[in-house]
Formats: C-alpha cells, sequence, structure tokens
C-alpha cells in the first residue's frame, strides 16, 4: 500500500503535469488564433482566383492545357504528405498517416487504369513528406520517399510551397518514358473544419481540375472578357499559380489543425489531471485520518490500561 | 468624376481595397493603363510596379506598389490586382501641389 508520502510526491508531480498541458493548452490557443487567421486572410485571394479561372473555362469554351491533362495511363503516383514537426496533439498526425499508409496500399493493388489488379504492384508509388511525423512514419515502411522537409516556418511557407510545385510540375512535365515522370499527384492532409474536427483528406492536385461555374459567376458578363495572352498562354501564368494556391491551403489548415489538436488534446490532459488530483486528494485525506485515528486509539487504550 | 474600385490582394491579406481614379500596371505584353469605363479584360501581370492614380478619391494621390508574379482583372468600374507578393514603395504616397 502506498505511503502517505507516496501519495504526497504523486499528488506534487501530477500537479506540475497540470501546470504543463495548461500552460501548452494556452500557446496552442493562441498560436490557433494567428493560424487560422492566416487560412482566413488567404481566401480572397482564391476565391477571385478561383473565379477567374472558372470564367475563363467557362468563357472560352474548351481549355486544354498540359497541366489539366489526364496522362491516360497512371503508371506513377506521387502521395504528397503534409504531417506536423511536433507532437501531444492526440490523434492528428496518427490517423492521417494510417490512412495514408492504407490509401498507398489501395493505390499499390491499382494497375494503369484504376482497376484492382490481382498481382498489383504494377504502379509506381512514391512519397514526398513534409514533418518530422511522416518522415518517421515512412522511415519505418517500405516506401520509397523521395524528399522530407522538416521544421517549415511560417515564413519560409511561400518558398516552400514555390519550391514544392515548381517540383510538380516539372515532374508532371516528364517525357512518358521518363522515370521519374509523376502520372498523378495527391496530397494528404488535416482539413481544418473547425477546433474540434479535422478530417484527413487525399486530394488530387495534378492533373488539375477546374469545374466550369455552373452558376454565373459574380459580376455577371462573364463571357465577355477580352484576355490578354490569350487562351493557353494565359493558363501558362494562372495555372502554377492555381496549384500554388492549392498547396498553400494545405499547409495553412494542417498548421490550424495542428493547433486545434494540440489545444484539445491539452485541454484533455488538464481535466484528467485535475481528476487525478482529486481523487489522490481524497485518497492521501483519508490515510491521513486513519493514521491519526490509529493513533487516538492507541493513546486511548494505552490510558485505560494503566 | 467616375472612380474605379481598386483591389490589390495577395495569399497573405488584402493590401489595398480603395477608390482610384486610374490604374497602371506592368502586364506581361506591356504596360497599360485602366480608366473608369475601361473593357472587361483579364490579363498577366510581370514583376514590376503598380501605380494608383487619385488613392482614396482623392484627386493627385499616387500611390505605388512593387507587385511580383500575378494577374489583373479589370472591369467597367473596378480592378482586382491579384499577386503572389505586393510591397507598397516606401513613401510612394505623393500628393498634388
Amino acid at each position: 500500500m502506498a505511503t502517505l508520502r507516496d501519495i504526497r510526491t504523486r499528488i506534487a508531480s501530477v500537479k506540475s503535469t497540470k501546470q504543463i498541458t495548461n500552460a501548452m493548452k494556452m500557446v496552442s490557443a493562441a498560436k490557433l488564433r494567428r493560424a487560422t487567421e492566416a487560412a482566413m486572410s488567404a481566401r480572397p485571394w482564391q476565391e477571385t482566383l478561383t473565379a477567374t479561372l472558372q470564367r475563363v473555362a467557362s468563357g472560352s469554351g474548351e481549355i486544354e492545357h498540359p497541366l489539366l491533362e489526364s496522362h491516360g495511363s497512371v503508371k506513377s503516383v506521387l502521395l504528397v504528405v503534409v504531417s506536423t514537426d511536433r507532437g501531444l496533439c492526440g490523434g492528428f498526425n496518427g490517423t492521417l498517416l494510417r490512412q495514408a499508409d492504407v490509401w498507398l496500399k489501395a493505390q499499390q493493388a491499382m494497375d494503369v487504369s484504376g482497376a484492382v489488379h490481382a498481382d498489383g504492384k504494377v504502379r509506381a508509388l512514391r512519397v514526398r513528406t513534409f514533418g518530422k511525423k511522416a518522415r518517421e512514419f515512412f522511415k519505418a515502411r517500405s516506401y520509397t520517399v523521395e524528399g522530407s522537409r522538416i521544421e517549415i516556418t511560417p515564413a519560409g511557407l511561400s518558398a516552400e510551397v514555390q519550391a514544392l510545385s515548381d517540383v510538380l510540375v516539372a515532374g508532371f512535365s516528364l517525357p512518358a518514358d521518363d522515370a521519374g515522370r509523376y502520372d498523378e499527384v495527391y496530397v494528404a492532409y488535416n482539413q481544418f473544419k473547425n477546433t474540434l474536427t479535422q478530417i484527413p483528406t487525399f486530394v488530387r492536385v495534378l492533373p488539375l481540375s477546374i469545374d466550369a461555374a455552373a452558376d454565373a459567376p459574380a459580376g455577371g458578363s462573364g463571357a465577355d472578357y477580352v484576355y490578354e495572352p490569350k487562351g493557353a498562354a494565359i493558363l501558362n501564368t494562372l495555372l502554377p499559380l492555381y496549384l500554388r494556391t492549392l498547396l498553400l491551403q494545405c499547409f495553412l489548415e494542417t498548421g490550424a489543425g495542428e493547433q486545434a489538436a494540440r489545444m484539445t488534446a491539452m485541454d484533455n490532459a488538464t481535466r484528467n489531471a485535475s481528476d487525478l488530483i482529486k481523487s489522490l486528494t481524497l485518497d492521501y485525506n483519508r490515510g491521513r485520518q486513519a493514521a491519526i485515528t490509529k493513533e487516538l486509539i492507541e493513546i486511548v487504550s494505552g490510558a485505560e490500561a494503566l | 468624376m467616375p472612380q474605379l474600385e481598386v483591389r490589390i490582394v495577395t495569399p497573405r491579406a488584402i493590401l489595398l481595397q480603395t477608390e482610384a481614379e486610374g490604374v497602371q500596371a506592368p502586364g506581361e505584353i506591356g504596360e497599360f493603363g485602366v480608366l473608369p469605363g475601361h473593357i472587361p479584360f483579364v490579363t498577366t501581370l510581370k514583376p514590376g510596379v503598380v501605380v494608383v492614380h487619385g488613392a482614396g478619391g482623392v484627386a493627385g494621390v499616387t500611390r505605388r506598389f512593387n507587385v511580383g508574379v500575378g494577374f489583373v482583372e479589370a472591369g467597367p468600374d473596378r480592378v482586382t490586382v491579384l499577386v503572389e507578393t505586393c510591397e507598397e514603395v516606401l513613401g510612394s504616397a505623393t500628393a498634388a501641389h
């Protein structure tokens, strides 16, 4: 049985753990606000860009551009996994990485047209990771990891996205017989739904898909626009911008989601610590009372014996 | 005098949202200007300087912005400049005498 002294030490240690988790929760809450602001401030840009692309798409009828075109048979697939550097954020990374593993296994079982193949191993699968958690996860597994980037600061994010999109576009544009070519590129990231929910999401970024706007775009008279330069030339600028926007969005949502997940996890930890302290304190007081009672009995029975 | 509604948007923020008399921008196929009543058009930008004339609806106030790659969507009464990077040229706001 634990002595009173043991319980006292235990209470002290749980208390200091609680202080730490509570502090981490506060820090995450502050960082979450900044991260959601960053994600929000990217929105006007994104909406205008998407609207313009849709207008180009619906205005000029058939649009053609190498980045929009499917390669037909899919021989190689790249998965970009966006995780975080630090843990202590609940199942945030774990869920995503486990699903990425399942996703890759499913891809492995497909042939070039996407049908499930008996033997599998027809598609070449490659992985690019962001964040330490994804790097550790794939290190222990037998996938081809092309590149790993860690410790991406908010300030360095634009450059990182730029570099990634350059790699993707270059790989996607290689000739069909080149071993380094990507036929399809997907991004796995945690979609930031709200503070409590982040959804592991797999999104195809190449070939890009732009749905012609079903509804009339805001501002109306979409077809009357004059484009300079015309057709594919303007897409040469707009599509890479669009790709970068998609990628940036994945990173920003991961950033916001990480803080939200950590905040929730640390809130739970703090609450658990409080519960533990309460029950330990109860044990301690009970033990102390028992000791006092025992001593009293000893004194009383000692007095009676005289 | 009719005014243009000018917006300069980057992935990080809306940098400028104001009324103006006219906008000059470095289009990929040549520098161009937009005044109220311009036909609707979309063009790509190369890195350069975007000049906003009569910014804030005050005649003679000119503001300059260094911009990176992006594009412009111009309509009869509004101009939206979308660029990846943008910074106002310091001390560029000049008032008329």
